[in-house]
């Protein structure tokens, strides 16, 4: 019988984009924010959004010249082949570096919550190869499981930002307003990595079934992500006070902690959170698993992705399993942002020559 | 039998023939053309048939002329009133009584379009040109009626057997809506059918499977709502099946289903009438079997499992919150032992600390770590239930009691396992009664016991990550090309009326859209339209 439900929808999309972004970043996003930008950190965050959602625009848009081919295909068409090959290559890099990042930052959170004696090899794995079952699957059921899973982590994050309302304090945030622009551009560069994920665009817009509209659902793809951890910051430092979130190890989780369990039936909120946190990052991890075996598989110019998922496997445990510890894991994870920036950057000057020489097709459906 | 069907592939039909040759003797081998003479159309009859007691072969003559005839039927599936009555009786002396009154005698040639025009007083005539078809005839409860000198066979409508009535379906029981089942036979089903949809798009087509059970199995489905493809897939996949006897309609689920690696329920099965033609109303195809008391309804995804007919027949508020109780009885049934073991081995302190008190203190005696403990009593539990299931009632509420009360409680005080895993035993297995479809809430109850073990070695993070792999798992399933997961995964908003809760009748304007129905509007009903869109 005809798959007719094998296409990625217009709201499968959304939900692929907003929950490869949303992920375990979540964890450690108010520390960075509250370190670089203070009490200001909230509008460094939103500005990050706002920039960001630009960035996917030009992403999409880029996405939409070449509805039936993925980067790894159109991007030798613009800049030749070798060019290509080696963007292709860093693309193939980021993307398993991005994987161990999340793997590492989620399985140590874990660890320290739920698991102590648990060793964070055998955390990995099982996470790993749960991810694994879900890319052998296809793009198809990992649309799927983006749409069960992503309500339930966005519900539970608005959930800990109502309740925690209850110990909020506006007056933390006031000293924002006397900071100027450029401590909250500063921060910037260092929140973008919890942005990323919308490079999903690049690569699953060939299988979407209505390719004219990726820019628009791409963008109520992001929009959920950029109040939510704009609130989180808000929130985390409203409650806590600037200090106390720069220094706290998983601010978020901190957050949670304060809560009282409505009626008080369980007593940690922050594992209540954790739980579904969890659902998050399986499917940023899926995502970028997915990501990073298609890749591979374009670069070398072959079909089929599914063994290169398993070959992949062992590269990601090692990179995972490589910091040492929580400071290498923010610098490794810094220099993967890093990356992620140039990329971007990359590909907005791949929609610019495209733009140029006239490649792809023509965007007379523009607006739409 | 005498008459042996080689096997349809050629390659192997010759090796059985080298191998072992048919074992029957030359004199029995008989040819399957119909003769014009009657006896030796009888002589092939009773070739096969005279071992068998219950056949009967009933020679006598007919009209003035004395042209011989015969009647076979099988005893016991026919009504012998009517034959008597109604076919004996008109051959045996009206034809007779014809012929005098008329003064001439009919022409030989003539008289079997006189037999099946003036004679027999059947509804349902029909005529067989081979022996194969008069067997299938005869044997599913019609008279044959031979004529001498014809080489074909009248066959004549006389069916009549014991059935069992029209019951109220026992494993679907409702408060409020119609009581009637379907029973064991076809066409009191396929009526049951009918009398619910008078429209005359309401399509029963019916296909034979079993090479030896010649079972007939009937699908419906509405002609002009159910999406050609479906039709056409159910059609192709009943048509593939092949094997000698069919017993139930859930054998027909076993070859037809997408996925046989899985163990959730891929096909609806029901007992109800008005729950099959609801269904047939969605766009679905219900699939009947003779012999069966139940209907398959394709194609199925897994929300329908946790509809019951009588949410329709409800107000909306109280059948969306039975609704909305159904679904948390499910995750309660499936999560509550694992999260019980992950709490109490890994994580007390997300409890309360007064509970975390109290359930250390009923644990202090028990000697087993959670893990074994919930392990022994939801393995009891399921002895229990099973023990239960197939006793005679009376009996099996006996087995409730002495289980449930006197085995719980004695656990208890001999200090084997704590007074709350008794309770998470016991909310488990009520939780688990309240899903309507039983394959489902087996389906559903089983899945604890992965998640146990999951949890044990785990803890929390164990059970999530089981299920998260239980979801990846249900996403994969599709159901005559339906997404399992729909409307949640492939998101259609436009069916959530019909989902968690279910909204009032006045806004249910619409089919829901997973079966891909050809009109999508429930109030402007079209005549026939075989176009697909």
């Amino acid at each position: 019988m005809k798959e007719r439900s094998d296409w990625l929808s217009n709201i499968q999309i959304t939900f692929m984009v907003s929950s490869a972004i949303i992920g375990v970043t979540v964890l450690t996003l108010p520390r960075t924010a509250a370190e670089l930008a203070k009490a200001g950190g909230f509008i460094a965050t939103f500005i990050t959004g706002a920039l960001m959602a630009l960035v996917l625009v030009i992403v999409a848009l880029l996405a939409r010249r070449f509805p039936n081919d993925t980067i790894m295909e159109y991007s030798r068409k613009i800049i030749g082949l070798i060019p290509a090959k080696i963007l292709g290559f860093i693309f193939f890099f980021y993307f398993i570096s991005v994987v161990s990042v999340i793997l590492r930052l989620f399985c140590d959170a874990v660890k320290v919550l739920l698991l102590k004696n648990t060793p964070l090899e055998v955390l990995i794995i099982t996470f790993l190869f749960a991810a694994v079952y879900l890319c052998l699957n296809g793009v198809s059921s990992l649309a799927k499981i983006c749409e069960l899973f992503e309500p339930l982590v966005i519900g539970t994050m608005l959930l800990v930002i109502v309740l925690s309302l209850e110990n909020f304090n506006f007056e933390e945030l006031l000293p924002a307003f006397k900071q100027n622009i450029s401590q909250w551009l500063y921060a910037v560069p260092h929140l973008t990595i919890s942005y990323l994920g919308f490079e999903v665009l690049l690569f699953i817009t060939p299988y979407a079934q209505d390719t004219s509209k990726v820019v628009k659902y791409g963008l109520w793809g992001i929009l959920p992500s950029i109040f939510i951890y704009s609130l989180f910051v808000a929130v985390a430092v409203g409650t806590a006070g600037v200090e106390a979130v720069a220094r706290s190890l998983y601010p978020t989780l901190q957050l949670a902690r304060y809560i009282k369990f409505p009626g008080g039936f369980a007593e940690r909120f922050d594992i209540f959170f954790m739980i579904f946190l969890m659902l998050g990052a399986y499917t940023t991890v899926s995502s970028y698993l997915y990501l990073s075996s298609v890749s591979i598989t374009k670069l070398l110019g072959l079909r089929n992705y599914k063994p290169f998922i398993l070959l992949i496997v062992p590269i990601i445990y090692v990179l995972a399993l490589l910091p040492q510890n929580i400071k290498e894991i923010n610098v490794f994870s810094q220099y993967v942002s890093y990356i992620g920036l140039a990329l971007l950057a990359a590909v907005i000057v791949l929609y610019v020559l495209a733009v140029i020489l006239k490649k792809g097709e023509s965007l007379e459906n523009e607006g739409k | 039998m005498k008459y042996v069907e080689g096997s349809p592939n050629p390659k192997n039909r010759k090796k059985m023939e080298e191998n072992n040759p048919p074992k029957l003797k030359s004199e029995e081998q008989v040819d399957l053309t119909l003769d014009k003479e009657i006896g030796k159309n009888l002589e092939k009859f009773k070739a096969f048939l005279k071992d068998s007691s219950d056949v009967v072969f009933r020679e006598f003559s007919l009209g003035t002329q004395s042209i011989p005839c015969a009647l076979v039927y099988v005893d016991g599936l026919v009504n012998v009133t009517v034959i008597n009555e109604q076919i004996l009786k008109p051959m045996m002396h009206q034809i007779a009584l014809l012929e005098t009154n008329l003064n001439q005698p009919i022409q030989p040639d003539r008289i079997f379009e006189i037999v099946k025009l003036h004679a027999l007083a059947v509804g349902e005539i029909k005529e067989a040109k081979t022996l194969d078809d008069a067997f299938l005839y005869v044997l599913s409860g019609e008279v044959a009626v031979i004529i001498d000198g014809f080489d074909k066979i009248l066959i004549a409508n006389a069916r009549g057997w014991p059935q069992r009535s029209i019951q109220e379906p026992p494993s679907e029981v409702v408060i409020r809506g119609p009581r009637e089942g379907f029973t064991e036979t076809l066409r009191v089903n396929t009526a049951l059918l009918r009398r619910k949809i008078k429209d005359p798009n309401l399509v029963i087509k019916s296909v034979q499977i079993g090479r030896r059970s010649k079972t007939d199995v009937a699908y419906a489905y509405i002609k002009g709502v159910a999406s050609q493809e479906l039709v056409e897939e159910v059609e192709r996949r009943l048509n593939q099946i092949d094997v000698d006897i069919f017993l139930d309609s859930s054998q027909i689920e076993q070859y037809i289903q997408d996925n046989y690696l899985t163990y959730f329920p891929q096909i609806e099965v029901t007992e109800r009438p008005d729950k099959t033609a609801a269904s047939l109303a969605e766009g679905r195809v219900a699939i009947l079997m003779d012999n069966s008391p139940y209907a398959l309804i394709v194609p199925a995804t897994f929300y329908q499992f946790f509809q019951s007919p009588e949410d329709y027949y409800e107000r909306w508020i109280l059948a969306s919150f039975i609704r909305l109780l159904r679904w948390s009885g499910a995750v309660l049934a499936s999560l509550t032992p694992a999260i019980y073991v992950a709490i109490v081995s890994f994580h007390p302190g997300f409890i309360p600390t007064n509970l975390v008190i109290s359930v250390a203190a009923a644990r202090a005696t028990v000697p087993f770590p959670a893990f074994v403990e919930a392990l022994l009593m939801e393995l009891t539990f399921e002895l229990l239930r099973e023990a239960g299931a197939r006793l005679p009632r009376a009996i099996g509420q006996t087995i409730g009691i002495v289980g449930g009360l006197i085995i719980g409680d004695a656990a208890v005080r001999a200090g084997i396992t704590s007074p709350i895993m008794v309770i998470v035993v016991a909310i488990t297995a009520i939780a688990s009664f309240i899903i309507p479809s039983y394959s489902a809430a087996l389906a559903i109850r089983l899945i604890r016991f992965p998640f146990i073990v999951l949890a044990a070695v785990f803890g929390i993070y164990g059970v999530i990550l089981g299920f998260i792999i239980l979801n990846v798992h249900l996403v994969t399933i599709k159901s005559f090309g339906v997404s399992y997961m729909t409307p949640q995964a492939p998101m259609r908003y436009q069916d959530w009326k019909d989902f968690f809760i279910r909204l009032p009748t006045q806004i249910m304007k619409r089919r829901p859209t997973s079966t891909y129905p050809i009109d999508i509007d429930r109030r402007q009903q079209d005549p026939v339209k075989e176009e697909v869109r």
